[in-house]
């Protein structure tokens, strides 16, 4: 099971093996967020412990017939029948559910990740447990190292039944949410109903933070605005914007520089709670490394949301400009989150 | 394989019966079952349960792999012994026991389950008695009830003892379809069951042996009269002649079949249906000998058996091989007939054979006394006369008498049962120079109904046949010189009281019109039908059942018959699963679910119960202007019409439901893209 063998005949036919039963298995599974079971998407065969009672239905039919004893054969066909009335009561147990998948709850790269799952239930059958798992298909590279499975067993009860299941730990970026495969041995488990099912649902993965200390620019270098070189003053003056000028106004707020280019009468606005302005760039850090630097950049965020201070995002690729609150923050992380390096970055740029 | 565990709050609930039934089938195999594999499954047992109170913590997998390959090698020993079936169901057994000790997860609780499953089908090897497949059939249903609850979720108990039970209920119809159905094959290879798995008559005989059986109260056979019912005297069930005495034991002679075939043309050409004749049906249970029952002398009329059954020259009834199956046959036995097959030449020496010098004290008593006597009679009466009633008791707890026992329970200990009698006045017949013989076969018989018997194992009986020149065998029974009820009223009725308290059954003879012996004839027709409709049904049968339906039996009536069964399983299902109730269950929509359909097509779902009206204010903000508008006319309309209009309004509520029709009619009307009202 390693690169070597992969010449191999067999390896080649398993490759293609795989590659079919995975393309075959992706037309199946059904991607849309909610989804009625029914024929068309559900899988349905004995379980271990189904093939185990055929095994045992046909060595009986065997030795009933052998020894002439209709006790045993009626043994045999009792649990023949009971063997076929399971499939059905299985099938149709399993496609009275109704699963929807709702978005996944963004969170940093450490933490736990869950999948809502809404299961509706019609009332024929009640009771029973749905097994809820990720379905890790085997790579094509041929390696066992699968992380560990993850799954839920969800026990109906009622019409509507609210989950979350525990996804695998995530790096950073934004990913496509695993096939999940919903199973259940109905009955008396010895039919297996299963099904595959690929949410369209994207996992946004914040970096984790990382404790780094704060370097907060001025200015954004790169991309000189018309305010920035005000910033050394508008930051001793806590100055929070400039707008338009209204008779009640003191009139040393009025920007006379703006006055002078011909913008008109513009008043600089300045909060007395607001302690600092400035940006957070991926120059800074990047000596760290790539994903270190935007670890940092992520913590740097977090705190400057916590202290109310109005913050810019410079990650090279794109900028987000100077502003506070949740939605800002959540801005950002999306941007740390997605990011991905243009070109080789220089890593000998200077620290300010 | 990945762990998943039974949760706690099912998990007495489903140990239990898998313990109970686990008990229960062991009991019912008792007799099969080593003394080590008792003591291991009780072990297991006592484990087991105390993992449903308390956490053990499990027992490593090494100790018991080796315990594992420790019980595989003494089984492999002992499987000489004990034969393969037996072994095999000592091997089930282990495998359960081991299993049990060490049940963790799910995957275990099955295997288990499994084991379970091949041993009740193993017990119906030995068992298949209608009482016994019952209980097994309820042992089977308390091990799928168990898998049920596994899987039950957050099911109530008693929800799911439904569910499960009308799941079993369903498969019965689709059972008995598929046994009436599904071709009978011929058994692929013979196989041999083991001596040990049902106790019976044997074909040698040391006074001791009867005593045992005596003890079982298991069905021999059932004899149904069509005429009169023999009186007891006469109820004597020929089964096996023994011929040959080494000094202890009773035995058949080697040479005995090949006469036995002229004999039986003989037979053939003799029989007269004038004579006065018993004519009865037999419905054997299998027995372990090829040795069958029958009153004297029998002539068969018909064999509904699969095996086929021959008379020899000592009238007794046999099949060719040991038959694991019950046999069927219908016979005339000639009651008043003399029994006068003898052929001198070679049956003087065979009748007369005895072993030197075994028993001195009684071939001194027999040269002193018998000999001298010249006449048949003459020597019956003086050997009559030694079996006094005085002096010899009827025992089933005789002492044991390894040394010389003719000598030593005529002289010493006087106390025995039939065997003992029969033995003693057949060496004493042959010593004083009369050919005689022991038979062993049954003794009397229970009046089920008013022309069935029932003869069990402790109806089992010895008695002796004496050659007299002229009138051919002649039957003496010395047990009944000594307990004369033994003959007459059975078993029972001939032990001291002291002794009978051994026997706690009940016995419809000592209450002969009590509920429990009504229940207990009753019980004997449903086994007699049992047997004939079940147990008996065979390729025949389902023949006969063809030509019933289809008036003749041929190729394509058979595939016909098939077809019909099948299509009569898949109607069944048709029945429980399709949604006929959903379909036809057709009433014509009212004007509100139109427009509640309507609605739901364009995405706004009323939820159950809702009220209109919230519904409306919660959907009002997306609805397409015109639609909102008419919707807004409709619903107070509807309300209008639902709540308010009193009886006294009656002209214009007319009114209004043509109103509200006309409003739903335009509502209906008006086009949506359906997607425009969703946001």
């Amino acid at each position: 099971m390693n690169g070597i063998k992969q010449d191999t005949t067999f390896s080649k036919l398993r490759k293609w093996y795989l590659n079919l039963r995975r393309k075959w298995l992706g037309k199946q599974s059904s991607n849309k967020n909610e989804i009625q079971f029914n024929i068309n998407n559900t899988f349905i065969m004995p379980s271990g412990f189904g093939w185990v009672i055929i095994a045992i239905s046909s060595s009986l039919f065997i030795l009933g017939t052998n020894l002439q004893n209709n006790t045993i054969l009626l043994l045999c066909y009792f649990l023949s029948a009971i063997l076929l009335l399971c499939v059905f009561h299985s099938f149709f147990y399993f496609t009275q559910h109704t699963v929807l998948f709702t978005p996944i709850q963004a969170d940093y790269e450490n933490r736990q990740f869950h999948l809502p799952i809404q299961i509706h239930s019609l009332y024929n059958y009640e009771g029973g447990s749905l097994r809820i798992s990720i379905k890790h298909f085997k790579s094509l590279a041929l390696t066992k190292s699968n992380p560990p499975l993850a799954e839920l067993s969800a026990n109906i009860n009622g019409q509507l039944t609210h989950l979350k299941l525990p996804l695998p730990p995530q790096t950073r970026g934004i990913h496509q949410c695993a096939k999940i495969t919903i199973s259940a041995h109905y009955g008396f488990g010895l039919i297996k109903c299963w099904t595959h099912l690929s949410p369209k649902l994207d996992i946004v993965v914040y970096p984790k933070m990382r404790k780094s200390p704060l370097i907060l620019n001025r200015s954004n270098s790169e991309h000189q605005l018309a305010l920035s070189s005000d910033s050394q003053y508008v930051i001793s003056d806590n100055l929070q914007g400039i707008r338009e000028y209204q008779t009640s106004d003191p009139i040393h707020h009025v920007s006379w520089k703006h006055v002078a280019k011909g913008q008109g009468m513009l008043t600089k606005d300045f909060n007395e709670n607001m302690s600092l302005t400035g940006w957070l760039r991926l120059s800074d850090y990047i000596h760290l490394g790539i994903e270190e630097a935007l670890q940092c950049l992520c913590f740097q965020a977090q705190q400057l949301e916590k202290d109310h201070v109005s913050f810019g995002l410079d990650l090279e690729t794109n900028t987000i400009l100077p502003n506070q609150g949740e939605k800002h923050l959540q801005d950002c992380l999306h941007q740390l989150a997605i990011y991905t390096p243009k070109q080789p970055l220089m890593s000998d740029r200077e620290e300010l | 394989m990945q762990y998943r565990s039974i949760n706690k709050s099912t998990r007495a609930s489903v140990y239990l019966p898998l313990l109970l039934v686990f008990v229960a089938v062991l009991l019912s195999m008792a007799q099969v079952l080593m003394s080590w594999v008792w003591v291991l499954s009780a072990c297991a047992m006592v484990i087991a349960l105390l993992r449903v109170t308390h956490k053990l913590p499990n027992i490593k997998s090494m100790t018991l792999n080796l315990l594992a390959i420790f019980c595989m090698v003494l089984l492999a020993f002992l499987s000489n012994e004990h034969g393969l079936m037996a072994t095999m169901v000592n091997l089930l057994v282990v495998a359960g026991c081991l299993k049990l000790i060490n049940m963790q997860n799910k995957r275990d609780f099955y295997l288990i389950l499994a084991i379970q499953m091949f041993l009740i089908a193993c017990g119906l090897v030995y068992h298949q008695t209608f009482a016994f497949v019952m209980t097994y059939f309820l042992l089977l249903v308390l091990l799928l009830i168990s898998a049920f609850l596994v899987n039950r979720g957050d099911l109530k108990l008693s929800k799911s003892y439904q569910q499960s039970i009308k799941i079993i209920a369903q498969a019965l119809p689709i059972t008995v379809a598929l046994f009436i159905v599904a071709p009978r094959l011929p058994p692929f290879w013979q196989t041999v069951v083991d001596k040990s798995a049902q106790t019976g008559l044997s074909e040698s005989l040391t006074p001791g042996d009867i005593a045992s059986l005596a003890k079982t109260d298991d069905l021999v056979f059932r004899a149904e009269f069509t005429g009169a019912v023999p009186p007891p005297e006469h109820r004597y069930w020929r089964s096996i002649v023994l011929d040959y005495f080494d000094g202890n034991t009773w035995s058949i002679a080697s040479n005995v079949l090949p006469t036995n075939q002229i004999y039986s043309d003989r037979l053939e050409s003799n029989s007269n249906n004038d004579e006065p004749n018993y004519h009865y049906l037999v419905m054997a249970e299998p027995n372990n000998t090829k040795w069958l029952f029958s009153l004297d002398i029998p002539n068969i009329e018909d064999n509904m058996g699969s095996d086929e059954i021959y008379v020899n020259g000592q009238y007794q009834l046999y099949t060719s091989a040991i038959s694991n199956s019950p046999s069927l046959y219908i016979l005339r036995s000639r009651y008043q007939a003399p029994l006068s097959n003898f052929t001198p030449i070679i049956d003087n020496e065979r009748y007369l054979q005895l072993p030197q010098d075994s028993n001195p004290r009684t071939d001194t008593w027999v040269e002193m006394n018998v000999v001298p006597k010249k006449t048949f009679e003459g020597k019956l009466n003086v050997i009559n006369s030694l079996f006094d009633k005085q002096i010899f008791k009827y025992t089933l707890h005789p002492p044991l008498m390894r040394n010389k026992p003719i000598d030593a329970f005529l002289f010493d200990h006087q106390k025995g049962f039939c065997s003992h009698y029969a033995s003693a006045l057949t060496y004493i017949l042959r010593k004083a120079n009369i050919p005689a013989r022991m038979v062993a076969g049954y003794q009397g018989g229970e009046l089920q109904s008013d022309n069935m018997l029932s003869v069990r194992q402790y109806d089992a009986h010895a008695w002796v046949e004496a050659y007299h020149p002229d009138k051919g065998w002649l039957r003496y029974d010395p047990t009944a010189l000594i307990a004369p009820n033994r003959a007459l009223s059975g078993l029972m009725s001939s032990l001291s009281e002291h002794e009978s308290h051994y026997y706690n059954h009940t016995f419809s003879s000592i209450f002969p019109d009590s509920f429990l012996s009504r229940m207990r004839k009753n019980l004997a027709v449903i086994d007699f039908n049992w047997n004939t409709f079940v147990l008996e049904f065979g390729q025949d049968s389902q023949a006969s059942l063809i030509e019933r339906i289809f008036g003749e039996l041929n190729q394509k009536n058979l595939t016909s018959f098939l077809i019909a069964t099948f299509a009569a399983i898949a109607l069944f299902l048709a029945l429980l699963f399709v949604p006929y109730k959903k379909w036809f269950s057709y009433k014509p929509r009212s004007d509100l679910d139109k427009v509640l359909r309507k609605l739901d097509k364009l995405g706004f779902s009323r939820k159950n119960s809702e009220p209109l009206y919230s519904f409306y204010q919660r959907i009002e903000s997306q609805l397409p202007s015109d639609l909102k508008m008419v919707l807004a006319q409709y619903i107070s309309i509807f309300y209008r019409h639902h709540y308010q209009a009193a009886p006294s309004m009656n002209a214009s509520s007319a009114k209004i439901r043509k109103d509200l029709h006309s409003i739903s009619r335009k509502l209906l009307n008006i086009k949506v893209k359906p997607n425009s009202g969703i946001k």
